[in-house]
């Protein structure tokens, strides 16, 4: 998926490992910007009696590059405790939970939201209420109500969450690891048969969000607002990392835990690690920092799923994507993609809009906070004509498989050498019938919220099967 | 100051690594008594300290303790903890 169980290491370690980031103006606070940061893929919403929970033992942060050196001016710290209060039941919940604080509800986490700045750290919050998993309506008769009371105000303006949503991001998981055959046009793939709908692997998921909501002046290198999306500082990169101490030495209860904090997971943009970073190098790119990536600019420039399209989607030995198995040949340097995913993209080849941070090579999610976020809602985003979507960071709805398909493919090649034709079947790729989203991927459906922290409420243990259907 | 390699954390996380010897604050002190890497590590009492000897003919070996970390060559002290694991 987006980046869940995206490298051989960090599958294995579904506590630290970043799924999703999302980074956009706030739609209905558009003075502000909100950062989602997503962990513990794939939560079966009936997962109990031990339900899913952030680590005690990880140190969960979102970074802020907003003077273009790709390193972080500024940081947001989010640490958890979890505290069990009635030991002696397997429960999750002995009683019904009505309340952040009801005494029937026996394993409880606590967050605390810390900023640095230039070194310098502001705690910001402590002993912050998660909401409970979402066990079932017996367990919890009105979950909204207490997912509600679990966004908590922050000085300076901002607000955060940190518990259980329901997953945003959607992708026909099934089809895109069976050799790339997307189902909506699989009559076309080199094993073809007939066409048929999308499968939406992330409709009967959980997963765990911390998201913060501040001022666009909170980000900016000098608090300023932006409003010119032409000027420098309108732009942040922003991604997310995992962190566990060095050392752990096991004992029979409450192993200890000693030494400096190891990054052992990273994101930025959706997909880089996952389809851009070959396997061999999967583990190391997400123990490195962002400013670090010009030894993975070489896989962007020439991206593996650039080669394969053109062998997997052919009839009768005639590929579908001829121009860009004509590019592939050539052995030019895919500069369309090093903007969008390394640079940003500098003002110029799009009217109206950049989000160009540094010319050297870094993954981040890049925001123009001075583009509004405007009524298109459109998933396809930037190459879609919204400009409010990804690559100028990333909306909750936003459709970035397709989107990445698509520009994989030489969707938008043309920028860089306007003697370039995309493929006529560039406009046919998606994994859903429709080719740009699934039902419900529009604010304000049940999987979506128009409001912070605007991922849909979690999909509740009992009636799971019902709901997502 | 040496890093260590996301590999050779995992191996480390996952006590595999024959190297480790997780000692207690007194414990070190009384394998460190020619005071070397304790000095430079701002533990307090209680506070485990963890001593790692990647490969122990390099001589080298990493103390952690808090969220701090020095590597020394001395090659002696490596010596005494490999003693000292038998």
């Amino acid at each position: 998926m987006s980046s869940h169980r995206e490298a051989p290491a960090i599958s294995k370690d579904p506590v630290a490992d970043s799924t999703d980031l999302y980074a956009f103006v706030s739609p209905d606070d558009p003075g502000s910007v909100t950062i989602i940061a997503n962990y513990v893929p794939l939560e079966g919403p009936a997962g109990g009696p031990n339900f899913y929970e952030f680590g005690d033992d990880v140190l969960y942060e979102i970074h802020i590059d907003n003077d273009g050196d790709n390193e972080a001016d500024i940081t947001y710290q989010f640490r958890f405790t979890t505290k069990q209060f009635v030991k002696d039941t397997f429960l999750y919940n002995n009683g019904q939970i009505l309340t952040l604080n009801d005494a029937h509800w026996n394993r409880r986490q606590f967050y605390s939201v810390t900023r640095v700045k230039n070194g310098d750290s502001d705690v910001l919050a402590s002993g912050l209420s998660c909401p409970p998993c979402n066990v079932g309506p017996r367990s919890i008769p009105n979950y909204s109500a207490l997912a509600d009371a679990a966004i908590h105000s922050l000085p300076g303006g901002g607000w955060v969450f940190a518990g259980q949503r329901r997953e945003g991001f959607f992708v026909d998981l099934g089809s895109v690891f069976d050799l790339l055959d997307l189902r909506p046009i699989q009559s076309l793939h080199l094993l073809g048969t007939p066409d048929s709908p999308g499968v939406d692997s992330g409709m009967e998921v959980n997963v765990h969000s911390i998201a913060i909501k501040v001022p666009k002046s909170a980000l900016t290198h000098d608090g300023s607002t932006p409003a010119d999306q032409a000027d420098p500082r309108s732009v942040v990169g922003v991604w997310t990392t995992a962190k566990r101490r060095r050392v752990r030495v096991r004992e029979e209860q409450d192993d200890t835990e000693t030494g400096p904090w190891m990054q052992v997971s990273r994101l930025g943009n959706p997909l880089f690690n996952e389809v851009i970073v070959p396997m061999g190098d999967k583990d190391r790119w997400n123990a490195l920092p962002p400013k670090a990536d010009d030894q993975f600019a070489k896989y962007v420039k020439h991206p593996e799923v650039a080669t394969l399209l053109p062998v997997l989607y052919q009839t009768g030995g005639v590929t579908h994507f001829p121009n860009l198995k004509t590019l592939n040949t050539s052995g030019a340097e895919r500069t369309d993609l090093v903007l969008i995913l390394l640079t940003g993209i500098p003002s110029g080849p799009i009217t109206g809009f950049q989000n160009h941070t540094s010319d050297k090579p870094a993954d981040l999610l890049r925001l123009n906070m001075a583009i509004s976020p405007g009524s298109l809602n459109n998933p396809l985003g930037v190459i879609g004509g919204d400009l409010a979507g990804f690559p100028n960071g990333r909306r909750v709805f936003d459709d970035v498989v397709a989107i990445e398909l698509r520009c994989i493919a030489g969707a938008v090649y043309k920028l860089i050498d306007n003697t370039f034709t995309p493929d006529a079947a560039i406009p046919a790729i998606s994994d859903f019938t429709g080719g740009t989203s699934v039902d419900g991927a529009v604010p304000g459906s049940g999987r979506y919220l128009s409001k912070f922290p605007y991922l849909g409420l979690p999909l509740d243990g009992f009636n799971v099967e019902s709901e997502a259907s | 100051m040496a890093r260590l390699t996301r590999r050779g954390f995992l191996q480390t996380s996952a006590g595999a690594a024959t190297g480790v010897a997780a000692i207690s604050v007194p414990g070190l002190a009384m394998v460190l008594d020619h005071g070397s890497a304790a000095a430079d590590l701002p533990a307090s009492a209680g506070e485990p300290v963890v001593a790692y000897i990647r490969d122990a003919s390099t001589g080298e070996v990493t103390v952690m303790a808090g969220h701090n970390e020095v590597t020394q060559h001395d090659p002696e002290l490596v010596r005494r903890l490999l003693k000292a694991a038998k």
